[in-house]
Parts: structure tokens; C-alpha cells; sequence
């Protein structure tokens, strides 16, 4: 049955090569007819928007956009009227707005101009995505003139996220968390915000595929699984940040509970009346500590052949 | 080139070798300033107002940051992550030295050298070279520390090794109520771990769209995390303690890309593998408690010669061939996807069933073989199809495939439990178990569709059907529908807002059988032992409990937001939101849960480098659970049906975060003052 398995699986990855390979053939030649820095369009932006330009535009030459030697940048192209257009009409009265600005009503117009360049890898999935559906600009994320665009640091990112995502930045300060705050992780290291096909546009295909890219420990396969610990990590812990060690939902006995009710302690009713210096009938070692993970130490799985209760 | 141009070209290149110069000052060994050296007679202070606005707005910047900072009171839950867990002063030194020739020169090589941190422990270096266009090479490395417990305490000697063993002249007892040196014998002991994480990898494009990329990731984690010990066989005599639990993990990650993009096709196609990796195979350690009831009392479990032996995260691999693609039929209609093919392994040698001497005496029935072989296999399709046959209406559909096959062995094994009970072979023992390897499948099929109803007006909706499968589990299938609506106000103008809100009901599929996992995963010799039957069958866990993750559910979720900008520099925005879970069909287990949260922010920002925020939030969580209590032997038929045993849980947490902040640039933009 494996080897039946086996063969169907490589069968049909052969297959999608092939044919992935086959609709590939003759790829349209990419653009690269710019017409280069001296184009009319440079010059008359620059014309108003100098460096005393009431908004100044001249600082996306310090970033990737602006390097005339990379032909596939809009410097090296028609200059700002690549991604701008032509704007003739902004031009003959500068109270009206050039023909594209990013910030239309309708995103997608400032999108289709940033989507003729970046359409592949990580932002494969975009249109679609949750994003996309909810109207969110690209520059809604991104600052395209200058140095540095917050979104794309990893001690700023956050920052951005978090405009939109109220609720996540009260997660992100909760007592179990991952170190965002501290700049060390990203929201990016988890999620994808062009779209995945995943739940969550998450960076990998799973839940557990992308948890496991740092927690490998808990992969497996065990000799003995825990059926949540392998479905989805997020039957138990809540990964933007919990009140409760762990990252746990709640607080065991109790979360344990909801699952494991066999006869004797795993059914017995736990409360604080059972704590050292209170009368029993509650058990104290259940609500103190890592309270049933103080026996049962491996509940993520375990390979220890005497580990079916996971306590080896 | 026109005069403009090359005005704004030569003030670039002046402003970047002051730039330089400015950096050498503090970092002099960091930053040689030869990449424009023959430019320094050039560098003047003639320069003019304009020219410095055209540098200040269009130079990369370098800097070396050297300071001091302070930390006033030592806190491990202050320096968790931080590195600050001492008091006292520490280093600051950060870098950024970025290298790259003028904007409109015919050379678009660069390099950059990063680096946050760098004089504690979460310091960050990273350092990358190439060529924009054509290739790119990085390397670097990032430390994070994590810092749990320093009030922590421990009565082994060897702490954070894999043998820990008990002081001289230990007084066992059991319970630590007659261990009576304990307390002498507790010495200090921090509970720490850290990651070191290194990296290396590029690119390159090369023909017309394509690239490929690969890159390595080798993750470390040395140190300790707590962990709770025990020796015994049965929630009646388990006697345990918490230890240190020394990891010494490494984590390999390769990933290699060919990507193929232009304006209509994507596609990818790359290989990842992990390669888990960790030192110790096991825990031991000596037993503090004198034997008691219920340990095999010849086998002498007790101190001092009892030990107890924990298995640790066994080395592990997942290797994965990854498709991805999209194209785009026309201007409005597109499909694309990723199709993926994994297989996970673990075959670390078993260790012994126990590593107590006279329990392994006892030992009839060995293990069934030295190693797990364990097998999974994955497989993971998502598709996604979209279209926009009106200007305003946009729809979808998607389809999701995830499959975890696990072809592991399904195998006996007797075990000992806990170190401290001989085997037991006999048909009706209760430790005569089987591996039950668990797979997954999960379904879904969602359509989807906006439609911009009016120029301030957008609503949304989708529909979801998913069909989820646990084969040998309590629910083998189950389906659930989901439905959502959003409505989305944009005015353009000083206030917009919006409302989501879905609802899903999981139900259907197949019957909810509580014993499914007591069947498989016991012997018939045991499970028929257990009375009383309910439908003809024993059970484990009650049999009107239903596991929340496979209960019937109904879920309703929502959320209100608006946003309000009276004038340009003020933004207000508040949310309120709701999930609620009815498991209408359990009796017993999770009933009914319920997130609430209400979040308000407001930020200011007068002018170009001054920018003010402040927040709330609480949220309420409440969980309500039933529960009941039965016990053992001759009662358990009675007591598992005594309403008399019910019991109930009704948990309330409430969450209040707030902050605010405030920042602000000086001396233009070269002081940056600021609080959170």
C-alpha cells in the first residue's frame, strides 16, 4: 500500500512537472525598452517637485526604485511616469492629482502599476487574498520614496500591521508571546499579507509546517502522538500572545480537561481548595506547577516506548 | 544628460562621501570611505541650501551608533527577550554602512552591513553584496535570548545536563513533607535558553524572469527549559518533581527556489528540507521520593537506587517539493495555486522501556523493534481561482487539499509505567498498547465575491463547505459550513468604518464514538474488562464528553470598526470584536466560549518627524465547561452516571493593555527623542 502510495504521489508530481514545463514554453520576453533617466517625464516632475517641493518626491532615489543601472526599475525606465503615468493633466494644473497616486479609492489602480513589476514569488497569491479582497493598497503598507520603508524592517514591520490589527497589538504585549516587540521576530515570519493559500496567509502551506519551521522539536512522527499536538498547533495555544503559560488557551487542568475525562484524577474537579494549606478533597499537584504537565511531560509526542500516557 | 540631472548627480556624490567621512569618525576601522575617495577635494562646505536639501532627501544614509544605556532594576520578565535582565549599564552599537554607486551611474552593485544590537545579546549582524538586477549574497546572524525563571530553585546536582543526581546524604521521604534537608539542599538554579541563528544564501536572475534562489538557515538552541519528572504508574502514585531539561537543539533548513515571472505567468518550483537535530536523547534522574504503594517494591524504585528516565525530542527530518504558479487568462481573470509533496521521518533508536536494572529484569516481551521508522507523508493543494466580469463585482473561488498520511507501523508494546512497575503481559494489562499513527485530511471549497455597490460602499461575502477526516479518531468526518458578510464604508472623507461578521456551523459527517481511541489503541483483553458497556462498547474518557476539536460547533464572529480623521494630522480608530462557540451537542467538555475585545487608538503627527500614539484595550475571554467526576473499580458503573458527580468550570479571564508614545526628530533628523 505504501509503495502503491508512493508511486501515485511521484506519478503525479511528474505529471504537474511536465506539465507546468510544457505551458512554460516560449515566456513572454519582459520589458526593457525603457527610454531611460533623460526621459521629458523626469524632467518636468522635477521641474516642480524639486528639493523644496512642498512634497518631495526626490528621496526615491535612495531606494532600490532609483537605480538607473537596474533596467527593470522605473528610473531606468520613464522615470516617475512609469509608475505615475503620464499625468498631463496634473501637469497643465497641479491642483489635480497625477493619473495614478496609489491612494485611489479603488486600489487596484495603484496595485495593476505595482503588480506589473512584482508578480512573482511571495506575491503570487495576492489577488484573492484577503488584503486584496478587504481594498488594501499597496502603499496602504509600503512607502515607496524613502530609504527604508518601515514595512519591509524587521523592528518596524509590527508597527504597520498593527495599525489595522487592534486587536493583535494587545496579544503582542500579553505576558506569553512571541518577541515581536522586541524586534526579534516579524509578523512576516509567520504570514505572508500578499495571500497564501493557507489558513491565515500563513508562510508555509500549514499551521504546523510553518510553527515547526522554529519548533522542529515538536514535528515528529512520535511513537506516540497527542491527535491536537499534530492536527494544529492552534488547538491549544493562541500564537499572538495569552494570559497563560505557554501560550495555552486557557489555563490547565481546565484546558486539558475539555479533552481527557477518564475515571479517576482526569475527571475530578479541580479548584484552588485543594492548594497546600487548604482542606482536599481537590488535588493540589493538578493546579500547581505545569499542573498535568507535571507527569505528563511530553505532550507535544514522544518516542519513549513506555511514553503512552506521555509521561516518558 | 540634462544640467539638472547632473547638478542633482554631483551634490549625490559629494553628500555620499561626507556621509562616509561622518561614519569613519565613530567606526573609523568600519567605514575606509576608498569607494569615493578620489571625490575628497571635492567634498567642500560650499555646498548651498539647495544642494543640502538635495543631499539630505536623496543620500542613503550611513551610521555607527555608539552609546550607553541603563537598566534600572534587574527582571527576568523585563529581559526576556531583551537581554536585559541585569541591571546596570549596557553597550549600544548599532551599524548600517550601505554601499552602492550613484543613482544614475551605470553600476548597480552595492553592498550593506547591518547591525542592531551588537553589545547584547540580541544582537543582529547581516551582511550582503551584489549586483541589483542580477544577483544577490547575504550572510548573517541574530541572536535571541529567552530568559523564564531566575527565582528558580533545584535539589540535583547536575542541573542542565541529561543526569541529574541528588546531593550527599539526601533525606528521602514520600512526600517532601519528610524530606526534612530539602530546603538545605535547594540551590539556585536560572532557567534559560537562547537561539543563535545563522544564515547564508543568494540569488540571481538570469535569462528573461527567471531567478534562483537558495538559502540556509542553521537555527542552535542551547540552555534550559523546565520540565516535570515523573516516577509512577498511575494518577495514584505518580511522585514528581520539576527539573531542568537541557536542550541542545539544532535546526537545519535548506530551501532552494527556480522562479519563472512576467506579467501574465508565475512559477515556482523549490525543495525544502529541515533536519532536526538534538544531542540528547534522554533525561535521567534520581529519585528524591522513598518507594511507596504501588511501585514494584523489589525493584528497589525508591531512593537511593530508583531512577527515572524521560525520552527528549528524537531527531527528526521533513523534506518537501513545493509548486507554485499563477496565471492570469486574461486582464480579470486569474488562477493560481501551490501544490506541495512532503514526507517527515523519525527513526531515533528506541530507548529501553525502562532504566531501572531489576524492573528491565522483569522484561518478557521486548520491544517490538529498535526504532519508530515513523513515516508521514503530506500533501497540500490550494487553488485559487478569481475573476471581474462587471467593473464592480469581483468573485472567487477557491479549493484547499491538506493530507497527512502517516504510514508509521501500527505496533504492541508492553510498557513499564513511569520506572516503577514490572511488566505486565498478562491479556488484560492495561499497559498492553498500540501505536496509533494519526492522520489528517482536511477539505475546503470557497466561493467568494465583492461587489463595490456605490462609490462609498463595498460589501463582501463567501461561503465555505469543509469536510475534515481523523481516521481511527471520535469523529471520523465531519463537515461544516461557514458564511460570512462584510460591509465596508469608505466616505473618503473624515469618517469610515466598516462590519464583518460570519457565521459556521460544524456538524454532520460521522456519529461521535468516544471509544474509537480506547479500541485502538488497548487490547481487547483490557478494554472488555471495563464496565459498564454503553452501546456495546467500554470507554475511556466519559462518553458524553466531546473533544471540542471534533464537537458539533456552532461559531459566530463579528466585528465593528471605524475610523475618524478630523483634520490630516489626527487619526482615531476603534474596534470592537466578538467569536463565540456554542457546542451545542456536548454534554461534557467544552460547552461554550466566548473573545471579546474592544480597542481604541489615537496618533498624532503635526508635522514631517513628529509622531504621538496612544492605545487601549480589553478584551474578555470566558469559557464555560461541564465536567464529570467517576472513579475506578466496582463503583464506576454507578458513579459514571451519578448526577450527583457533575461539576462545571466558568473560567473569566479579562485583558487591559494600554500605552502610548511619543517621538520626535531634532537638528534635522540627526537627534531623535522619544518614550513608549
Amino acid at each position: 500500500m505504501r509503495t502503491f502510495r508512493k508511486q501515485t504521489r511521484g506519478a503525479l508530481l511528474t505529471g504537474l512537472i511536465l506539465l507546468l514545463g510544457t505551458w512554460m514554453v516560449g515566456p513572454a520576453s519582459a520589458a526593457e525598452t525603457g527610454v531611460g533617466a533623460d526621459d521629458p517625464g523626469y524632467k518636468k516632475c522635477v521641474r516642480c517637485h524639486d528639493e523644496e517641493s512642498e512634497h518631495p518626491v526626490l528621496s526615491i532615489l535612495m531606494t532600490k526604485h532609483g537605480v538607473v543601472a537596474d533596467s527593470r526599475t522605473p528610473m531606468a525606465n520613464d522615470a516617475c511616469t512609469t509608475c505615475h503615468g503620464p499625468s498631463q493633466a496634473h501637469m497643465d494644473d497641479d491642483a489635480l492629482p497625477p493619473d495614478v497616486t496609489f491612494e485611489e479609492k479603488d486600489a487596484s489602480i495603484g496595485i495593476a502599476q505595482c503588480q506589473s513589476c512584482h508578480n512573482g514569488k511571495q506575491l503570487m497569491h495576492w489577488q484573492g487574498s484577503k488584503h486584496q479582497m478587504e481594498n488594501v493598497a499597496c502603499v496602504g503598507c509600503h512607502s515607496a520614496h524613502v530609504a527604508q520603508d518601515p514595512v519591509l524592517d524587521k523592528t518596524t514591520e509590527p508597527d504597520v500591521c498593527l495599525t489595522c490589527h487592534q486587536d493583535q497589538r494587545a496579544s503582542l504585549t500579553k505576558p506569553f508571546r512571541h518577541p515581536l516587540r522586541e524586534g526579534e521576530m516579524s509578523c512576516s515570519g509567520c504570514h505572508n499579507p500578499h495571500g497564501s493559500t493557507s489558513k491565515g496567509n500563513l508562510v508555509r502551506n500549514t499551521v504546523n509546517e510553518t510553527c515547526n519551521t522554529c519548533h522542529a522539536d515538536k514535528r515528529g512522527p512520535f511513537l506516540w502522538e497527542h491527535q491536537p499536538a499534530s492536527e494544529d498547533c492552534t488547538i491549544c495555544h493562541s500564537p499572538h500572545g495569552s494570559v497563560h503559560m505557554g501560550m495555552l488557551k486557557q489555563r490547565g487542568p481546565w484546558l486539558c480537561q475539555t479533552c481527557h475525562m477518564a475515571n479517576q484524577h482526569p475527571s475530578s474537579a479541580y479548584s484552588g481548595t485543594g492548594l497546600p494549606g487548604a482542606t482536599r478533597p481537590s488535588g493540589a499537584q493538578q493546579m500547581l506547577g505545569r499542573n498535568c504537565m507535571n507527569c505528563h511531560g511530553e505532550v507535544h509526542g514522544t518516542n519513549h516506548p513506555s511514553g503512552a500516557r506521555f509521561t516518558r | 544628460m540634462n544640467i539638472q540631472h547632473k547638478l542633482l548627480s554631483k551634490a549625490i556624490r559629494e553628500s555620499i562621501f561626507r556621509g562616509t567621512l561622518w561614519a569613519s569618525v565613530f567606526a573609523a576601522a568600519l567605514a575606509s570611505g576608498s569607494l569615493y575617495a578620489q571625490d575628497a577635494d571635492v567634498a567642500d562646505d560650499e555646498a548651498d541650501e539647495s544642494d543640502l536639501l538635495i543631499e539630505e532627501q536623496t543620500v542613503v544614509k550611513n551610521y555607527v551608533e555608539v552609546g550607553i544605556g541603563s537598566v534600572s532594576d534587574p527582571s527576568y520578565r523585563f529581559g526576556r527577550y531583551n537581554g536585559h535582565e541585569d541591571d546596570g549599564l549596557f553597550p549600544v552599537v548599532n551599524i548600517d554602512i550601505y554601499r552602492r554607486g550613484p543613482w544614475d551611474g551605470d553600476d548597480a552593485s552595492y553592498w550593506r552591513l547591518t547591525g542592531n544590537e551588537l553589545g547584547v545579546e540580541t544582537r543582529d549582524i547581516a551582511f550582503e553584496i551584489g549586483r541589483q538586477g542580477s544577483y544577490n549574497f547575504h550572510i548573517g546572524f541574530d541572536e535571541i535570548p529567552n530568559y523564564q525563571y531566575d527565582d528558580s530553585q533545584t535539589i540535583f546536582e547536575g542541573a542542565g545536563s541529561t543526569n541529574l543526581t541528588l546531593p550527599t546524604g539526601w533525606v528521602a521521604g514520600q512526600t517532601t513533607a519528610t524530606m526534612t534537608n530539602l530546603v538545605q539542599n535547594l540551590r539556585p538554579y536560572d532557567i534559560q535558553h537562547g537561539r543563535k541563528n545563522f544564515d547564508i544564501g543568494g540569488d540571481v536572475n538570469f535569462l528573461s524572469g527567471w531567478n534562483f534562489e537558495v538559502n540556509f538557515n542553521r537555527d542552535q538552541r542551547d540552555g534550559t527549559k523546565t520540565m516535570g519528572l515523573t516516577i509512577g504508574n498511575s494518577g495514584g502514585n505518580p511522585r514528581a518533581v520539576m527539573a531542568p531539561e537541557p536542550t541542545d537543539w539544532q535546526t537545519d533548513q535548506i530551501e532552494a527556489v527556480l522562479t519563472y515571472a512576467d506579467t501574465t505567468k508565475q512559477l515556482s518550483i523549490g525543495y525544502y528540507v529541515s533536519l532536526f537535530d538534538n544531542d540528547n536523547a534522554s533525561l535521567t534522574w534520581q529519585n528524591p521520593y522513598s518507594t511507596i504503594n504501588g511501585w514494584t517494591t523489589a525493584a528497589n524504585v525508591g531512593y537511593p537506587t530508583g531512577q527515572g528516565q524521560m525520552g527528549l525530542a528524537p531527531d527528526n527530518e521533513f523534506h518537501q517539493i513545493n509548486l507554485s504558479g499563477g496565471w492570469n487568462f486574461s486582464s480579470n481573470t486569474r488562477l493560481s495555486g501551490d501544490v506541495s509533496f512532503g514526507q517527515a521521518t523519525q527513526d531515533d533508536a528506541f530507548l529501553p522501556y525502562t532504566i531501572n536494572p531489576l524492573l528491565a529484569a522483569t522484561i518478557t516481551q521486548p520491544l517490538p523493534s529498535n526504532s519508530l521508522d515513523g513515516e508521514l507523508d503530506t500533501t497540500y493543494v490550494g487553488l485559487r481561482f478569481t475573476t471581474k466580469p462587471l467593473d464592480n463585482l469581483a468573485l472567487g473561488a477557491s479549493y484547499k487539499y491538506d493530507d497527512r498520511d502517516n504510514t508509521t507501523h501500527h505496533r504492541e508494546f508492553v510498557y513499564i509505567g513511569g520506572d516503577s512497575l514490572a511488566q505486565n503481559t498478562a491479556t488484560t494489562s492495561g499497559q498492553r498498547r498500540y501505536n496509533e499513527p494519526k492522520s489528517y485530511r482536511d477539505e475546503n471549497f470557497k466561493l467568494d465575491g465583492t461587489w463595490n455597490a456605490a462609490d462609498w460602499l463595498r460589501v463582501a461575502g463567501e461561503a465555505m463547505f469543509r469536510k475534515t477526516e481523523r481516521p481511527h479518531q471520535e469523529r471520523e468526518e465531519i463537515d461544516e459550513d461557514l458564511y460570512s458578510l462584510n460591509f465596508a464604508i469608505d466616505t473618503g472623507g473624515i469618517v469610515n468604518g466598516g462590519l464583518r461578521m460570519s457565521s459556521s456551523d460544524r456538524d454532520g459527517g460521522s456519529e461521535y464514538l468516544g471509544y474509537e481511541t480506547l479500541i485502538g489503541g488497548y487490547s481487547p483483553g483490557y478494554y472488555n474488562t471495563l464496565q459498564p458497556f454503553v452501546d456495546g462498547y467500554p470507554f475511556e474518557n466519559h462518553p458524553d464528553l466531546r473533544k471540542f476539536n471534533q464537537a458539533d460547533r456552532q461559531r459566530k464572529d463579528g466585528e465593528i470598526y471605524v475610523s475618524f480623521m478630523p483634520v490630516e494630522e489626527v487619526s482615531l480608530n476603534a474596534s470592537v470584536n466578538y467569536a463565540e462557540d456554542d457546542y451545542d451537542n456536548s454534554i461534557y467538555g467544552l460547552t461554550f466560549s466566548r473573545v471579546s475585545s474592544y480597542n481604541v487608538d489615537v496618533a498624532w503627527a503635526p508635522s514631517a518627524g513628529i509622531a504621538a500614539y496612544a492605545f487601549a484595550s480589553e478584551e474578555r475571554y470566558k469559557n464555560d465547561q461541564d465536567g464529570h467526576s467517576f472513579v475506578n473499580g466496582a463503583t464506576r458503573p454507578v458513579s459514571a452516571f451519578d448526577p450527583n458527580r457533575d461539576w462545571n468550570t466558568r473560567s473569566r479571564d479579562y485583558v487591559f493593555t494600554y500605552g502610548a508614545g511619543f517621538n520626535s526628530k531634532f537638528l534635522e533628523d540627526k537627534l531623535t527623542l522619544g518614550f513608549d
